[in-house]
Order: structure tokens, then C-alpha cells, then sequence
């Protein structure tokens, strides 16, 4: 499926024009030298593994963030946003990651959000009604109550919601931002048809995604970032999978990161009967000891909460997690006492402890064992600490120092550290690698692949399909709030994971 | 000049600095201010601040507030007075308080955790109706008196063992170890940075909200306790308006101190400094002939000052 | 279970059913309460709380932990302001006295907003450093209470027209936010209170809309504080500061949801009607003014954690 083609002539200005951006965040430097050019009436997508610097992009062309350097030029004049209001007065409209809907409004209401003056109403009445169901009816096909609140939607046509409020601005660029992952396929393909109507009309898109099918499908032409910085723009034509695959990770191939097979243990953890939603198809599943087992499946799916009611912070709309013994465990108390460790998937708002301390935050789950008369002594902590922050590779200046002062990568080292310090039996792990640099993620696997070999249960939640082929034995793929199948270690190649994220056969 | 004061915050110089400052002002404005007599007659003063403030400091640490600390000093305040009066020995005094104490402070630390309601409205309730109770309980008019010994406990000139040191610092100092050993060196004190820290990541790292909240409240009401306790010392009956000052003057130590009320940064050390700070303050200003409206003028905007230097929240766009 | 839905779809339904509650047993406890003497002698007491509680009502909805402790002292600054430097400037004509008044609520909470905006503090630090500012100010411009008001306001604690007099001040509050709500600023008051990031996301001015619902709130208090004034004719420092907690509690009774974002002004006036007859009731109970403080704190408790109950309903989920 091929876009259009780019029709504008050599003098209309570009859209938008970014020469050596750079932008740090304490120590981060979530982008070194970004260049980036999109013309009008032209797709161009930008794709990067997690950590790329993606979503620091979108926050600068947004005005939510300003950059450290570079240059910024939106239709030939340089720019800078100071926020969101600005980027939208100069004609770019932005699609977040995270759907940002307002649950108490209506659907009307959030639609057209923003796009009244503070005590004036700009659009009437009838146009606004009009125009809002016009729009839903492109996207989703049906007709949804304008005056419904948000909060009795469901996910899809929220997602759908706020893709349509980037639309009624009648944008010149809109930056779509990861704006697929809740939506089905049908509506999916609706938006790929709305696009490209109106990119044929004029409209430059910037669109931001990591599913190489829909770059096929939708893009004019590609650029890679990795680590912060674009490291090629292509015509679609030659963005083959391979070869970006090649571009992104700087690797030719995604080679099998983990030594082991993958046999041995008896079942540690299993489930029965289990639905993830109220409604959804139940499903059961075992997981052994020894074994690397990938929960993998689109935004929504399903991978997500099942990592979490693994780890036994979630409870499922019915079912349970038993103990091979079959009992049943209740609660997060249980959980730990039968020796499951689980690390949350959002560092900055569920991982780390800012404020505190490289040490304390290591110390912190674990931190009843080193007390003595209950005092804690710093002997003890030591004693559990060097040795798993020397296998991890922790890099770090003075234990003292805040946490915040590491590198994404070794801040979650050191959550990775304090979870082992519970000497787990069952490790379950929440898309660890996001944000991670290449050489972290590295040392993590490296990690698993001991505890696995150590009888250790490793079962590892993750977005990025080459993840799931370098470092599991097996992966179970969540599709429509259920398991749809799990791929064992003869069959796992990209085409059958993929098809199982779309809930198609191999 | 930035980097000096990012620094200076984490240390306590700017309030070793305000201590030593605001001692020469008095030494400058009032006559006989610096005896060794009235050192003491300060940190006696600073001390009945002290302990409540070491309440609401662990409250902080969570990122909360207790403002139900000066109902429960005015009923240990009273109950002192009366049931002494009555005929009850100390010791079941102090443990009825104690009891009573916890429970209040427990279920102010339990309702705000399990209900997600702000503390701040939660302790202003349970301190209302715990005035409304003693009102109703002495009919608005105390009677009894405090134990004999209590007055040497809490008087400047008292001494301990034949130290020329007043028992109630001693107490205060003893309190203050075991406060700063139980938030540095406990694992319940780690808990309660942790959770002050970020609730969702506490929750993941196995710590208890709800739990560390219930109990850290409930030693919050206990250490007002004590300070009503001690206060009955100074004035022989109870009186129900002698604990209103500490409201705001325990927030005002904590955070002149340099803990965040936001949560997570500080502790009670810094809490100490802040109270010696405050009650250098409330004496010039008193010998100065300012009285209950400056002070409380001044304490708002050295409040707001402060906390504008250290305790901003993130704006929008940084947490987007 | 229809009921629930409908309280869970707007909140000041049960705020409405429970004043319905209470003005029946008010009625059936002694029917002289329907006799147009009591009612405007009643509803005149009422009017500086229904005020007061509308004018909390905006920092809350504004969300991020909105809340506003200086409603009271606000009151009370107005109060004073009109006595010992309006009347004596010559200002005390109501085409004068009235806008400068306004003026200055509304630059009070204005600051607030700021405070809150801007500097970023958390609200209730915020407002608690104006709280004690405003109490400070007050003690210090008229420390012993003083009278006389001037004519204008004088005549209006009697009926006009058989109508109680301070439910004109009723109508300034009214009608601003009436018209308010003809425009988008509610509904975007109501976006920025219930999630900043959405709304800052989609372009609104998140600091404007707050620093302007502070400013409202400031604007209201000023309303307030002139009802107050004619009601009890005279001017008093310390009038103003119980207003604090009861505003709050009337807000919470009325369905206002202090997460922000959810609620509606109607809930804020049944709130404070509702708070004013049991206040009321209890009294001719022959229940003491010690007991009522004790079911005042109750009741604040009571709404916060029904509040808390209702809002978990409404979303439906329990959880981090």
C-alpha cells in the first residue's frame, strides 16, 4: 500500500524544519542531533526504539518542552513555542501517547477542547454538533452520543476522540504520536483513509509509531532515531523492515541474546480460568522454572494487566494465580510469600523513589532483613547490595547520591537490584527496557538469562517484538483482552508473532 | 550563585546562620537576653514546640499535614489538671493519654490514607470535635490542677540530678535521639520517606500506605500529648486556649527547618532548628512590644517565603 | 439503585435531598420556622455562609489540590476594612465602599491564584500563609471590635420589601456566576480542575483560569464580608476566622469533589443551608454550644469520607 506521492514544487517552504535539536534532562540526554523535514502534503514517519527520543521530539514541536539547541522552523520562519497554545495558533496539532481526555466532560465537549476563547465561544452551536459527529462517523464508522461523558467510553473511541480533536483544528502539520496502539484495525484503517485524504488536500503528518506495517501502509518517507539522534532519512520505498530494523538498533540482525533452552523446571506459577475483563475469554497458563516467558500483544490487549496480576498487584475480574500446590494467592502479601518479585512497568511514577537515595532505593523492598533489634545495620544492606550491583553493572558516583542522578538505564538496574534482593522465585518484569540505552539492555538480558539458568522464573512483558525473539523461550500473545496463543521456541519467528498481535494465524 | 543556593537548601547553614543572627539581634535589642537564665527560658519555650513538632514533621515527611495537634494538646492539657485533680496517679494518666492519643491519631493517619481525603480537612474535623468533647467535658470550665512535680519539671531554673539543665530539655533531647533514630535508622522510618516519596512506587516496594500513614499519625497525636502534658506543668489548670498557638507555629518550625512539606526531604533535626529559630522570632517580637498580629503576619510570610524557595510543585508541562 | 446514578451524575443532588431532609425536621421540630419573621431573621444569619461557601467553591473546582483557607480572614478583612478606613477616609457611600471592596477580594484571591499559578505553591500552603497575613492584618488594623457601620449597610439586616435584606449580597455572586456560565469559562474551569495535563495539552491557559477562579473566590469573600458586616453591624477582627472551616465543610456536603473538576455551585449553597439548619435544629434541641462544635467536626468528617464514597462510585474503580 503506497501513499501518496509528495506533490509540492521545490519553493513552498516546509512545514516544519528541525536541524540538530538537542535536548537533555538532567543527565539524560534524550536527544543529541535530530534533523527532521516535513513537507507539505507529504507522510513521514519517524521510528526509534524505546529511549529514541520520540516523545522528546513531539514535546518540542508541541511547545511543551524547548530545546537546548538547534533550530526550529515551522513554514520557512523559526519558531519557539513557549507551549502548547502556540504550536496550535501556527498550525500543528498533537496527538499524545497518552490519550488525554477529560473523563467528567462530554464527548462534544472534549472534541472541541481548547478551541474556545476564554469567555467567548468560537465555533456555534450547530456547526460544533455537526462537524463533531461528521468527524467520529469518519473515524469509527458509527455515531457515538456527542453528549455521552467520556468516562462511559470505551478506550477505542477515546483514542478515536482525540485523534479527531487534532482534526477539527484543521491543522497544517498533525504529529501523531504512537496514535494507533487502542485502536482495531477497521478504525485504523478509517484514520489511514482520513489522513490521507486530507494529506492529498495539503496536510503534512508527522507520524510516530514503531509498527513497521503501518509506515508501509500510510508513510511517504522514514527516519530513523536512535539514541537521540536521526540516523537516516529514507523514501518509503527502501524502509524494508531489515533495514530499519538494522538502522534502529544499529545491529544487522537481531541476534539471540540468551544462551539457554529454556527447559527444566516444574510448573512455579500457574493460572486458571482467568479473565482479564469482565466479559473476556477466559484462559490458563503455566509457567515453569528455568523458563523465559514473553508476554507480548498490542497496547490494550491485555499484556500489560496480565503482567501486573502476575506480579499480584492487580486482581483479575475472575480467576486466580495459584501455587503448583493449587492454592489460591489473594493478595500482594501472598504474592511475595510465595516468592514473586514484580517490577512495575512506569520508572519515573512507579519505580523509582526521586527524592531518596541510590542506596535507600535499592534497600527499600527488602529493607525488614537488615534490622537488628530493629536497627538496621548498613553492614547487612551491603552485604545483599554489592554483589547484585556488580552483576547488573550498576554505574553510579556515591551511594549517597540521589537517584535521580543515574541514567534511565542504571535507575532501573537499581530497581531490578531491589527486586532481586528478595531472591525471587518467580521474577515477573513490566516492559523493563523502555527508555533503556542498547548497552543496558544488554546487561539485563545477560541477567535474565543467569536467573533463568539459575531455575529463576523470568516471565517479561514486552512492547518490542525483536525483544521477545532475542530473549524468550516462549511467548504468550494477548490479543482482545485475552491469551490467543503462545508461540513455543520451535515457531517464534517475527511473521508469527506479528500475526498473533492482529489475532491472525500465522 | 544558582549552585550556592541548590546547596545551601540541602544543608542547614541558612538556619544555623538565622539562629545565631537573630541571637545577636536580641543581645542588641534586649536587656539581660543574653543570660545564661534566659537561654534556658528560650529552649524551655522552644521545647513544648519542639515535641509537637516532631509530629508534625514525620506527618510532612509523608507529605501531609496534622492540624488536629492543638485539640490534642489541649486535651492532654486538661486531662492532666483534671484527673490528677481527681485523685488519678500519673502513671494512669499518662497511659489513658496515651491510648486516647493513638486512637485519635490513627484514625486521622487511617481515614485519610483509606479514603484519599485530604489530611489537612481530616485533622481540622478531628480536632474540632475533640475541642467540642473537652468543652463538653468540663462544662467550659476546667478544674483540678497538675502534679506538684511537674512544675520543677518545666522550669527554667529546675535542674536534673544537680545539673543546672531544666528536666524537660533533657526530655526534649532524649525525645529527639529517638526520633532521629527511628526516621534514619528504622525500616519503619524508611517506609515513611519511601511513601512520602511516591505512593504508587511505595506500594510496588512492598510498603504499606495505608499502614505507615495510620501509625505515623498516631505518633504524631502522641507526641502532642506529651507536649500537653508538659504544658500543664506551666500553668497548674488546664486551659483550652493555650494549645492554639501551636497550629500554626508547628507548621512554621517544620518548615523554616527546611522540610518539605511536600514530602520525602528533612526531618526532625532540622525541625529542631526550625523550632529554636521560631521561638528566638516570637520573643523579640514579644519584648519588642509586637504582639499577637504581628506575629502571626510575620509567620505567614516567612511561611510563604520559604516554601517558595524549596517546596514548588512541578509545573504542567514537566509532568505531562 | 437510579438514585445513586443520579447523585453519582451530579453530586448536589444529595446535598439538595439532604437540605430537603433537614428543612422538614426543622419544620415538623417547630413550624414557626415557616413565619415570615423567623425566616428572614434565619435566612440573614445564613446569607455570609451561603456566600462564604460559594466563594471557596472556585479554588477547589480548579483541582491540583485547590483549596482556599483564607475565605474567612477574607471576610473578616473586608469587615474591618469598612470601619477603619473606609468610614473614616469618607469612602462609606455604597457607589464607592462597594467596587473598592470588590476590588480589593478580588486582588486578594487573586494573589492566591498567583501563589498557586505561578510560584507554584501547593494550595494549601498557599492559602494558609494569606490565612494568617489577612488574621494578622486584621488584629493589627482593629485590635478591640468597634462600631458603628455606615447607614446603607445598617438598613439592609432589615427586610426590603419583605425580602431579607443581605440576600442582595446573594445576588452579586449569582449572577456572576450565572453569566459564567454562559460563556466557555465554566466548562474550561472545569477541564483545568480535572485533569491540568488534558487541558494544558489542548492549549488552554492553565495559570490564567486558576489565578482568575482565586481571584472569583476573592471577589465572593468580599460579598461575604459585606452581608456579615450589615448583619452584625459592627466590625470584628476575629469574626471572620470560623468562617474557614465551615465554608469548607459546606463545600464538601454540597458534592464538591476536593480532587477538582466535579461540582456545581448549587451543591455549595445547599451545602451551607443544610449546615445552617442543623445548626439551627440542634440549638432549639436545647443541644449545648459545646456539643454542637462536636457534631460540627462530626459532620465534616461525616461529608469528607461520604464525599470520598460517592466520587469512588461515580468512577467506579479502586485503585492507585
Amino acid at each position: 500500500m503506497i501513499a501518496a506521492a509528495p506533490h509540492e514544487t521545490g519553493d513552498a517552504p516546509p512545514l516544519v524544519r528541525i536541524e540538530g535539536v538537542a535536548k537533555a534532562f538532567g543527565e539524560t540526554r534524550a536527544l543529541r542531533d535530530c534533523n527532521l523535514t516535513v513537507r507539505p502534503g507529504t507522510v513521514h514517519a519517524v521510528i526509534g526504539e524505546n529511549g529514541s527520543g520520540k516523545s522528546t521530539l513531539v514535546k518540542i514541536l508541541t511547545g511543551v518542552v524547548r530545546p537546548d539547541a538547534g533550530t526550529l522552523r515551522v513554514a520557512g520562519l523559526p519558531a519557539r513555542f513557549g507551549g502548547p497554545r502556540e504550536a496550535r495558533a501556527a498550525g500543528i496539532a498533537t496527538t499524545f501517547q497518552e490519550i488525554l481526555v477529560l473523563e467528567e466532560l462530554s464527548l462534544l465537549d472534549n472534541l472541541w477542547l481548547g478551541q474556545d476563547a476564554l469567555f467567548r465561544f468560537r465555533i456555534p452551536a450547530a456547526r460544533r454538533r455537526d462537524e463533531a459527529a461528521s468527524i467520529m462517523h469518519e473515524l469509527t464508522g458509527a455515531r457515538p452520543d456527542l453528549a455521552a461523558k467520556v468516562a462511559d467510553l470505551d478506550l477505542g473511541t477515546r483514542q478515536a476522540a482525540v485523534i479527531a480533536r487534532s482534526l477539527l483544528l484543521k491543522p497544517r502539520l498533525l504529529i501523531l504520536d504512537e496514535a494507533t496502539a487502542a485502536l482495531d484495525i477497521a478504525v485504523r484503517d478509517r484514520l489511514f483513509t482520513a489522513v490521507r485524504t486530507r494529506v492529498a488536500a495539503g496536510l503534512g503528518v508527522l507520524f510516530i509509531t514503531h509498527k513497521m506495517d503501518e509506515i508501509a501502509a500510510l508513510a511517504d518517507e522514514v527516519t530513523v532515531l536512535r539514541s537521540g539522534e536521526s540516523v537516516a532519512t529514507l523514501p518509503v520505498a527502501e524502509a524494508t523492515p531489515a533495514r530499519m530494523l538494522e538502522l534502529m538498533s544499529g545491529r544487522a540482525e537481531t541476534a539471540r541474546m540468551i544462551a539457554g533452552g529454556g527447559t527444566s523446571g516444574g510448573t512455579v506459577l500457574a493460572v486458571r480460568d482467568l479473565r482479564l475483563t469482565a466479559g473476556a475469554p477466559p484462559f490458563a497458563l503455566e509457567i515453569a522454572a528455568g523458563e523465559i516467558l514473553g508476554l507480548g500483544g498490542l497496547e490494550g490487549h491485555g499484556a500489560d494487566r496480565f503482567s501486573q496480576i502476575l506480579g499480584g498487584f492487580l486482581a483479575p475480574a475472575a480467576g486466580a494465580v495459584v501455587a503448583p500446590d493449587g492454592t489460591h494467592l489473594p493478595g500482594p502479601a501472598a504474592f511475595v510469600r510465595h516468592g514473586v518479585a514484580y517490577v512495575p512497568r512506569d520508572r519515573k511514577r512507579e519505580g523509582i523513589f526521586a527524592p531518596l537515595s541510590i542506596a535507600d532505593n535499592f534497600a527499600i523492598a527488602t529493607i525488614g532483613r537488615y534490622a537488628r533489634g530493629g536497627l538496621i545495620e548498613e553492614r547487612r544492606v551491603a552485604a545483599a547490595r554489592a554483589p547484585l550491583f556488580a552483576r547488573l553493572g550498576v554505574k553510579f558516583g556515591r551511594l549517597a547520591d540521589p537517584i535521580t542522578s543515574l541514567s534511565g538505564g542504571n535507575q532501573q538496574k537499581v530497581i531490578l537490584a531491589r527486586m532481586l534482593a528478595l531472591r525471587p522465585r518467580v521474577l515477573v518484569l513490566n516492559d523493563p527496557t523502555r527508555g533503556v540505552d542498547l548497552a543496558t539492555k544488554q546487561d539485563i538480558y545477560g541477567m535474565l538469562d543467569e536467573l533463568a539458568a539459575a531455575g529463576v522464573a523470568v516471565v517479561i512483558h514486552s512492547t518490542e517484538i525483536e525483544e521477545l525473539l532475542a530473549v524468550c523461550h516462549r511467548v504468550a500473545v494477548f490479543h482482545a483482552a485475552s491469551l490467543y496463543r503462545v508461540v513455543p521456541q520451535a515457531e517464534l519467528s517475527r511473521e508469527a508473532l506479528i500475526a498473533g498481535l492482529f489475532g491472525r494465524a500465522a | 550563585m544558582r549552585r550556592l543556593w541548590d546547596s545551601a537548601q540541602r544543608t542547614i547553614w541558612p538556619q544555623l546562620a538565622a539562629i545565631v543572627i537573630l541571637y545577636g539581634i536580641g543581645l542588641l535589642t534586649i536587656s539581660g537576653f543574653g543570660t545564661w537564665r534566659s537561654i534556658l527560658a528560650m529552649l524551655v519555650l522552644a521545647s513544648f514546640v519542639g515535641i509537637a513538632a516532631a509530629g508534625q514533621t514525620m506527618v510532612a515527611l509523608l507529605g501531609g499535614i496534622d492540624l488536629s495537634i492543638p485539640g490534642v494538646i489541649a486535651l492532654a492539657n486538661i486531662a492532666t489538671a483534671e484527673l490528677t485533680g481527681a485523685g488519678w496517679p500519673f502513671w494512669q494518666v499518662a497511659l489513658l493519654l496515651v491510648v486516647l492519643s493513638l486512637g485519635i491519631g490513627a484514625f486521622n493517619g487511617f481515614v485519610s490514607s483509606a479514603f484519599r481525603i485530604n489530611p489537612l480537612i481530616v485533622t481540622l474535623g478531628a480536632g474540632s470535635v475533640i475541642t467540642g468533647a473537652i468543652l463538653v467535658w468540663t462544662g467550659g470550665q476546667p478544674t483540678g490542677r497538675a502534679p506538684g512535680w511537674l512544675n520543677a519539671f518545666v522550669a527554667p531554673s529546675g535542674t536534673t540530678f544537680g545539673l543546672p539543665v531544666p528536666p524537660i530539655l533533657v526530655l526534649w533531647a532524649a525525645f529527639a535521639v529517638a526520633v532521629i533514630i527511628l526516621l534514619r535508622r528504622t525500616a519503619y522510618g524508611k517506609r515513611v520517606y519511601a511513601v512520602g516519596a511516591s505512593q504508587p512506587a511505595a506500594r510496588f516496594a512492598l510498603a504499606s500506605t495505608e499502614r505507615i500513614w495510620t501509625l505515623t499519625f498516631a505518633l504524631s497525636a502522641v507526641a502532642a500529648a506529651v507536649t500537653g502534658v508538659m504544658l500543664a506543668g506551666f500553668s497548674t489548670q488546664g486551659d483550652i486556649r493555650i494549645a492554639a498557638p501551636y497550629l500554626f507555629s508547628t507548621i512554621a518550625s517544620v518548615v523554616i527547618g527546611g522540610t518539605s512539606l511536600v514530602g520525602a526531604r528533612g526531618g526532625y533535626g532540622r525541625t529542631i532548628l526550625g523550632a529554636i529559630i521560631l521561638t528566638e522570632i516570637t520573643t523579640l517580637l514579644v519584648a519588642n512590644g509586637m504582639g499577637a498580629a504581628a506575629q502571626q503576619t510575620l509567620l505567614g510570610i516567612i511561611i510563604l517565603v520559604v516554601v517558595a524557595s524549596y517546596g514548588r510543585e512541578p509545573s504542567v508541562a514537566q509532568r505531562l | 439503585m437510579r438514585l445513586g446514578a443520579a447523585v453519582a451524575r451530579n453530586p448536589a443532588v444529595l446535598a439538595g435531598l439532604l437540605f430537603l431532609a433537614l428543612l422538614v425536621a426543622s419544620i415538623v421540630q417547630d413550624p414557626i420556622i415557616l413565619s415570615p419573621r423567623f425566616l428572614t431573621g434565619a435566612i440573614s444569619v445564613a446569607v455570609p455562609l451561603v456566600i462564604g461557601a460559594m466563594a471557596v467553591t472556585p479554588a477547589i473546582l480548579s483541582g491540583n489540590g485547590g483549596m482556599d483557607l483564607s475565605i474567612g480572614p477574607l471576610m473578616g478583612f473586608v469587615n474591618v476594612l469598612v470601619v477603619v478606613a473606609l468610614m473614616p477616609a469618607g469612602l462609606a457611600a455604597p457607589w464607592l465602599a462597594v467596587p473598592i471592596l470588590l476590588a480589593i477580594g478580588f486582588a486578594v484571591g487573586a494573589v492566591n491564584g498567583w501563589l498557586v499559578a505561578i510560584v507554584r505553591l501547593q494550595p494549601i500552603v498557599a492559602t494558609l500563609g494569606t490565612y494568617l497575613v489577612l488574621m494578622g492584618a486584621n488584629l493589627w488594623l482593629l485590635p478591640t471590635p468597634l462600631g458603628p457601620v455606615p447607614d446603607w449597610l445598617a438598613k439592609l439586616s432589615r427586610p426590603i420589601l419583605g425580602v431579607p435584606g443581605p440576600v442582595v449580597f446573594v445576588v452579586g455572586p449569582a449572577l456572576v456566576w450565572f453569566l459564567l456560565g454562559r460563556t466557555p469559562f465554566l466548562r474550561t474551569l472545569l477541564a483545568v480542575g480535572g485533569d491540568d495535563r488534558v487541558a494544558y495539552s489542548a492549549g488552554i491557559g492553565v495559570s490564567r483560569v486558576r489565578i482568575l477562579a482565586y481571584g472569583l473566590g476573592g471577589l465572593f469573600a468580599a460579598f461575604a464580608g459585606l452581608a456579615l458586616t450589615s448583619l452584625i453591624q459592627s466590625a470584628d477582627a476575629n469574626v471572620g476566622a470560623p468562617f474557614t472551616l465551615q465554608v469548607i465543610t459546606a463545600a464538601a456536603l454540597g458534592g464538591i469533589s476536593l480532587a477538582g473538576g466535579r461540582g456545581s455551585m448549587w451543591g455549595s449553597v445547599f451545602g451551607a443551608l443544610s449546615l445552617f439548619l442543623l445548626q439551627n435544629f440542634l440549638t432549639n434541641q436545647g443541644v449545648s454550644v459545646f456539643w454542637q462544635q462536636v457534631a460540627f467536626g462530626l459532620t465534616l468528617l461525616a461529608a469528607l469520607i461520604l464525599n470520598a464514597g460517592v466520587a469512588r462510585l461515580a468512577h467506579g474503580r479502586a485503585g492507585p
